[in-house]
């Protein structure tokens, strides 16, 4: 009896310390939180904005600044590496992609969440808890958006055309679906137009438990078949006749979805945010599906992170906000408001508010999460960033036609032995 | 021995000697501070292989050997060559040319109007001025090929893609050219034109025989001046040709520099740095006995 008390007591006492710790991130002075992002800051103040509506705590507690670091992922990096390597003071609330994670993580860099994530824990789809854990059991990062793959089309062109998503299970119905739609209605259902971005080679790749290197950190790729059918596979499609020949992040491809002449995309989650800007008025004649079943699996660059650096000046408290930011259920349902994003949590799969959208209709919900169990991220090393602007080259002269896929593939394995040396050195 | 007046007097007047230097010595800390140790800094740097944080490991000339040993730097070489040639030898005959005109008084109207207009896309913003040259040489939505009636792949086919940087070049430093070539113009003396006219000699004769040789010495800072800034070129091909970093096959020198930056390796960086700085030094030096060799 006396155990049971004392066991009580003790845990009486630490729920208090744990409480009283949270409630002390959010007394004192208001202090000024540096949230770095890139491209633009509107949707991320919306949101901020709904934020504090919902913790008014965090409102008084702290005025959030969004700065734009980059105009990409890669961007937002290099500016990171840049401050702390000038010893300047760090954002409190960085975004980044998975792909830069293992950097940032394996330096030993980043502020452990786990904290600020247990009360939410179990409510956390494994597969991305299973990303945000660090190889210490430690928790490094939050997910911004997971990002399976999701194939969007135009529900109204690929009637017309007598296409069936779920009857497109091969590359080869993939393409032949590709000439129907063309041939029927005039539009394309993929563009392939060179330079294709690493994201498409890594899409194709993470799926398959492929890696740059061995387990030492080298690099040994040039005759590793699964690299090679996905070079294939990708020229197969380039030349197939089948796809548009516009390049993705060109002046053409958001025209190509505000006309109309692209109706449907094989890409990831995140597309929806723009097919929202870049096609307002097609609302209602969106919906999605899981990719192709030969091709399902992996996703493109794992999910949009948040991380906290271990030196930014209110780690613990910007640990706290984003843990509230990512999780909380109610909230959650606000930024789905703005933008669209999904949380992946197990209760957002059942949550009927999630099924309501009137640009995608209720299938965003329900494929994102079926998608979601096939969530698989490329083990990334820390020196991804330069594996693959060595890999994307070498890719697009092959399929340009300018080198043979043999040499595409030993050149490019030369070049990182030559660049990067060993990936974990 | 007797001592020199001067030094008499500043044994006399210790201050005096001190002055000198109080005055130069806010320069020489700034220098000190914001060059000379960043400079020695980015040589150590180079010479180790650094993620910009974490512990610095020596490697000695490592990093400049497999820079030396990479084709990839040598294409990028080769392509600030050509952005820099390529778009070197419209921007001067066009400079000279607007230069010639408005200085002869052909064109003495509407002054205030066109030479704002042609200096200003140096004002507008290379970001800005970068995005809408990446839409006009768009393949659908592109003014060129809409004129032309053509879907050239200005953006995507390697054999094109440096064409929009070369155009947009020529298009911005045109007009910074123009106003450097019509100031030198206006130092050659009215008298020296006259007399070569009263000497029978025709407008082409003129300018090959007074105007050129005359203007040497502004040609010879023009040309300096634009290979050292063509070699640092950057932001107009990486905007104009991706969406982050332009293919390592039509992106230029500096983009060593940044690829290693975002590949976290800060020490090859460095040395892609001073491979850079030798170019430079190189071209310069190859220049400056081209002109004297001219003299």
């Amino acid at each position: 009896m006396k155990k049971l008390l004392a066991l009580i007591l003790a845990l009486g006492l630490l729920t208090t310390c744990f409480g009283a710790l949270a409630e002390d991130l959010y007394a004192g002075e208001k202090v000024k939180l540096e949230m770095a992002v890139w491209n633009s800051v509107e949707t991320y103040e919306k949101i901020n904005a709904s934020l504090i509506e919902r913790f008014p705590e965090i409102g008084q507690k702290a005025d959030i600044e969004v700065v734009i670091e980059g105009d990409g992922d890669v961007g937002v990096a290099q500016k990171m590496r840049l401050l702390l390597g000038a010893k300047e003071t760090l954002p409190d609330m960085v975004r980044v992609n998975y792909a830069q994670f293992a950097e940032f993580a394996s330096a030993g860099l980043l502020y452990d969440l786990s904290a600020a994530v247990e009360p939410y824990k179990a409510d956390i789809i494994p597969a991305v808890l299973d990303m945000m854990t660090g190889e210490d059991g430690g928790i490094y990062c939050l997910p911004q958006e997971a990002k399976p793959k999701v194939w969007y089309y135009r529900t109204d062109v690929f009637e017309k055309a007598g296409v069936n998503p779920a009857d497109v299970k091969t590359m080869e119905d993939y393409i032949e679906a590709g000439r129907k739609v063309h041939e029927a209605t005039g539009t394309w259902i993929e563009n392939y137009g060179t330079p294709l971005n690493a994201y498409d080679l890594m899409m194709i790749l993470s799926g398959k438990d492929f890696s740059f290197t061995d387990e030492n950190g080298d690099f040994h790729f040039a005759d590793n078949e699964v690299l090679r059918e996905a070079f294939e596979t990708l020229k197969t499609y380039h030349d197939s006749g089948a796809f548009s020949p516009i390049e993705e992040w060109s002046a053409d491809w958001q025209a190509a979805f505000t006309s109309g002449e692209l109706s449907s995309q094989l890409i990831a989650s995140w597309m929806k945010q723009h097919l929202l800007t870049w096609a307002p008025d097609q609302a209602g004649l969106w919906s999605c599906a899981e990719w192709p079943e030969e091709m399902r699996g992996g996703s493109d660059a794992g999910m949009g992170i948040w991380i906290v650096f271990k030196d930014a000046p209110h780690a613990a408290l910007a640990a706290d906000i984003l843990a509230k930011y990512s999780f909380d259920p109610e909230f959650r349902r606000a930024v789905y408001s703005i933008n669209a994003v999904i949380p992946p949590l197990l209760s957002a799969k059942t949550d009927e508010f999630y099924a309501k959208n009137d640009y995608f209709g209720p299938e965003l919900q329900k494929v994102y999460f079926e998608a979601l169990e096939d969530l698989k991220a490329y083990p990334y090393e820390p020196t991804f960033s330069a594996e693959q602007v060595i890999i994307r080259d070498y890719l697009n002269d092959y399929l340009n036609g300018n080198i043979s896929l043999d040499d595409a593939l030993k050149n490019a394995e030369a070049d990182m032995i030559n660049q990067i040396g060993n990936a974990y050195d | 021995m007797a001592k020199p007046k001067a030094a008499r007097g500043a044994a006399r007047y210790p201050k005096r000697q001190i002055a000198p230097y109080l005055f130069i010595f806010p320069f020489l800390l700034s220098f000190l501070a914001f060059f000379l140790v960043p400079v020695v800094y980015s040589v150590v740097i180079s010479l180790m292989k650094y993620k910009g944080y974490g512990t610095m490991k020596y490697v000695g000339f490592d990093n400049y050997r497999r820079l030396f040993t990479y084709n990839a730097m040598w294409t990028s070489l080769l392509n600030t060559l050509e952005y820099f040639i390529l778009a070197m030898i419209p921007v001067m005959i066009l400079a000279f040319l607007l230069a010639v005109v408005v200085r002869s008084h052909a064109l003495t109207r509407w002054q205030k109007v066109y030479k704002p207009l042609l200096f200003m896309p140096q004002v507008c913003a290379v970001v800005a001025s970068s995005l809408v040259f990446k839409v006009i040489f768009g393949t659908n939505v592109g003014a060129i090929n809409q004129i032309l009636g053509t879907s050239f792949n200005f953006l995507g086919d390697t054999k094109l893609m440096k064409l929009p940087v070369i155009c947009m070049l020529i298009w911005r430093n045109t007009g910074w050219y123009f106003i450097i070539f019509l100031s030198g113009l206006t130092t050659i003396s009215d008298d020296l034109l006259d007399a070569a006219k009263i000497d029978g000699a025709t407008s082409v004769q003129t300018m090959f025989h007074v105007t050129i040789p005359v203007m040497k010495p502004i040609f010879k800072l023009t040309f300096i001046t634009y290979a050292i800034g063509a070699f640092k070129l950057y932001t107009e091909p990486n905007l104009i040709l991706s969406k982050e970093e332009a293919p390592l096959s039509v992106a230029p020198f500096v983009n060593m520099i940044t690829t290693n930056i975002n590949g976290g390796s800060l020490g090859m960086a460095s040395a892609a740095g001073w491979i850079l700085v030798l170019f430079i030094l190189a071209l310069t030096v190859m220049q400056m006995r081209m002109f004297k060799e001219g003299e």
